[in-house]
């Protein structure tokens, strides 16, 4: 049995990440022809920290796909956010003779017991926004939600949006603290004024509604901007635009409500979290990996693409996304390798 | 004074002299309490009983020793939380911070082992004795001592012990223990293959099964639950007995709390949010009463390795795990349906 906290608060994260993937089935084997000329067949196993959040659905619709045209199998297991379960779905992989893993971990430092036990059956592991010294993966994919929500507070500032106030997530993971830090860098260099912040527990629009609706009360039409942490918050937070409060409104994720709004004019621009292209590269990096190939660099970084009025007509569904063919380009930038996508 | 004991029959006492060379024939009470001990495990032990069965034929990885014992470790902290909720439902409250003290405790623990530099066997029974202190003196003496409502003093302490708990974390983050050598290997630990959590839960499960059973205090507690002012009129210190049962949850959940730190190498404030709801779905599908008296450990043996096995079956099946929380409701409503039904009918064979 799952409680809703747990699921809610998961849900956050898994939003917060951007960057695991996540699958309709919990544990489904999908695919079994046989692998094509020269590359050796695929046996994922994607354990995921919450499956149900549409970010991490397109990943594992994507990964299943694109592992089963090339004859492989996907075993997905779903931890609905409970570090206990995630440490057992992946003993459990191991033990189903999985040759690579994909891991969208709770977090990163309790799974290091069955980390060290594919490592000792030689399974690679491809880690989805692991902490940098948190040992020793295949690749570890860092999604840039710093220079993301860095970027939102920048962009609120030049288009008059501020003074700002923001709606950020529970401090208690490392995504949501960066997004915190990001946001909060970028408003001091734009020298942009954040009158008042409020910390969503419950993760819900309800709550994200209560807390513009605070802002409405106490500050009325001097807040010119808002920062939505994930989609939750941008949804509840344009329920209560109107009247003398109507505040420019930026968020990250880019899910499809998301895009919506910006079409609509509700929001002003929205950073997307490119799931459809992050899960292709998982797949590519993963038949490197059962290859014996060499992953492009330890750390490979996602860059987070703005979705404003501009561009939004270039936003792809993903269910298109998904089934365009497999094209996975990196480049450097700074010293930094970057998955090279035109994706939003 | 009553007391509803639901547990299988006891060892047999008397035997007809005029059938000695026969099997004994068990008497009436015998069986009365044989079939009672049926009628109350019937409902979670023969779904459990068909699930183990089609997933057995269904999944072949289901059966693997490898999977039996990982659905056991991943199951032993519910189940240590759940022989200490038992006591507290035996008598007729209820524990909803459970899942605030293995938070707090958790954190506790690792600070204790990182901060403090305490080594992890002194650090364990450091955290389980202030986690008891915490549930006699805050629970216990609230709900025992001053008679508020438990639900509304449990749902309070809840907040309190996981945000103390947060507090605690490493800027919001877990703190990792995996540097810990000592940690580490008692992660792994293992007799004869057999994970050394689970040996601790079936241990833990033992002692509470022995304690209920076999002692006064025991009958205590189904004295308390099944009817106070009888138990109080007999001598009981029903305020006593009250408080005490939240000492025992509470120390089984530091047990539990400091079981996941080890188990994830790690000590993190998400590990046990809200599982406090999934602790008494448990307890409450082996048969135990919500308005205390009834109920036994065995019961609560079979409601953990239900929701165990559907967790794993489900998952292995590739069924949404929104499945298994369906399954799991509509079983707990029929168990309580079915106990329902048995009273009815105990009351109407009486008249």
């Amino acid at each position: 049995m799952r409680t809703s906290r747990r699921t809610l608060l998961a849900i956050g994260l898994a939003l917060a990440a951007g960057a695991a993937g996540c699958a309709a089935e919990p544990v489904s084997p999908s695919g079994t022809a046989s692998s094509g000329a020269g590359a050796k067949k695929l046996i994922v196993g994607y354990s995921v920290a919450i499956a149900r959040e549409p970010t991490f659905e397109a990943m594992i619709k994507t990964v299943e796909k694109h592992v089963k045209d090339r004859g492989g199998e996907v075993y997905v297991a779903d931890a609905n956010f409970n570090p206990n379960q995630q440490l057992s779905d992946i003993d459990s992989l191991i033990q189903r003779g999985v040759n690579v893993l994909l891991v969208a971990p709770i977090d990163t430092n309790g799974l290091q017991p069955a980390f060290q036990r594919a490592r000792d059956k030689k399974i690679p592991i491809i880690v989805q926004e692991g902490k940098s010294n948190s040992g020793e993966y295949f690749v570890n994919l860092v999604t840039d939600n710093f220079e993301a929500s860095q970027a939102a507070a920048k962009y609120l500032a030049e288009n008059g949006g501020g003074p700002a106030v923001a709606i950020q997530g529970e401090q208690i993971a490392d995504l949501l603290i960066t997004r915190k830090q990001g946001f909060d860098d970028g408003a001091k260099a734009a020298g942009m004024q954040v009158l008042d912040t409020k910390f969503m527990t419950q993760n819900t629009d309800a709550e994200a509604r209560g807390f513009a609706e605070q802002f409405k009360q106490r500050h009325g039409g001097s807040v010119h901007g808002l920062f939505a942490w994930n989609t939750l918050a941008a949804v509840g937070a344009v329920s209560a635009l109107g009247g003398s409060f109507n505040p420019k409104v930026v968020s990250l994720n880019a899910n499809p409500v998301e895009v919506e709004f910006v079409k609509g004019g509700k929001l002003l621009a929205t950073w997307s979290v490119v799931p459809v292209a992050y899960a292709k590269m998982m797949v590519q990096l993963a038949q490197q990996a059962v290859d014996g190939q060499p992953a492009p660099a330890k750390e490979i970084h996602v860059t987070m693409p703005r979705i404003d009025k501009s561009n939004v007509d270039k936003w792809v569904p993903w269910d298109q996304q998904i089934a365009q063919p497999l094209d996975v380009k990196f480049e450097t930038r700074d010293g930094k390798t970057y998955l090279k996508t035109d994706a939003l | 004074m009553t007391v509803h004991h639901t547990d299988a029959p006891r060892s047999h006492q008397a035997s007809d002299p005029g059938e000695n060379n026969r099997l004994p024939r068990p008497t009436g009470k015998q069986l009365a309490r044989l079939r009672q001990a049926i009628a109350s495990y019937a409902g979670v032990g023969s779904v459990l009983l068909l699930l183990v069965v089609v997933l057995r034929v269904t999944q072949p990885y289901f059966g693997t020793m490898s999977n039996l014992l990982l659905v056991l470790e991943t199951n032993a902290v519910l189940l240590v939380l759940a022989v200490g909720m038992t006591f507290v439902l035996l008598t007729g409250g209820v524990d909803l911070s459970v899942g605030g003290t293995v938070v707090l405790t958790t954190m506790l623990f690792g600070r204790l082992v990182t901060d403090a530099g305490l080594s992890p066997w002194l650090a364990v029974p450091v955290v389980v004795v202030l986690g008891t202190a915490l549930g006699l003196l805050v629970n216990g003496g609230l709900i025992a001592g001053l008679g508020l409502n438990f639900f509304v003093v449990t749902i309070g302490t809840s907040y309190v012990f996981t945000n103390l708990g947060k507090l605690l974390t490493d800027r919001g983050n877990t703190i990792s223990l995996y540097g810990d050598e000592t940690i580490r290997r008692m992660g792994e630990a293992s007799v004869f293959g057999v994970p050394a959590q689970v040996l601790v839960a079936l241990g833990v499960f033992l002692v509470g099964t022995l304690v209920l059973r076999y002692t006064g205090y025991g009958r205590m507690i189904y004295a308390v639950g099944g009817n106070p002012e009888a138990a109080r009129l007999a001598g009981i210190n029903v305020s006593a007995v009250r408080a005490s049962v939240y000492a025992i949850t509470a120390a089984m959940s530091a047990v539990a709390g400091v079981m996941l730190s080890i188990r994830l190498s790690a000590a993190s404030p998400s590990a046990a949010v809200g599982i406090e709801l999934t602790v008494a779905a448990a307890v409450l599908l082996g048969g135990t009463s919500f308005m205390g008296g009834v109920g036994t450990m065995l019961g609560t043996l079979l409601g953990t390795l239900f929701l165990g096995v559907l967790d794993n079956g489900l998952g292995s099946a590739g069924i949404s795990p929104f499945w298994e929380g369906v399954a799991t409701g509509v079983v707990l409503v029929l168990a309580v349906l079915a106990d329902l039904l048995r009273k009815r009918r105990s009351r109407t064979t009486t008249t």
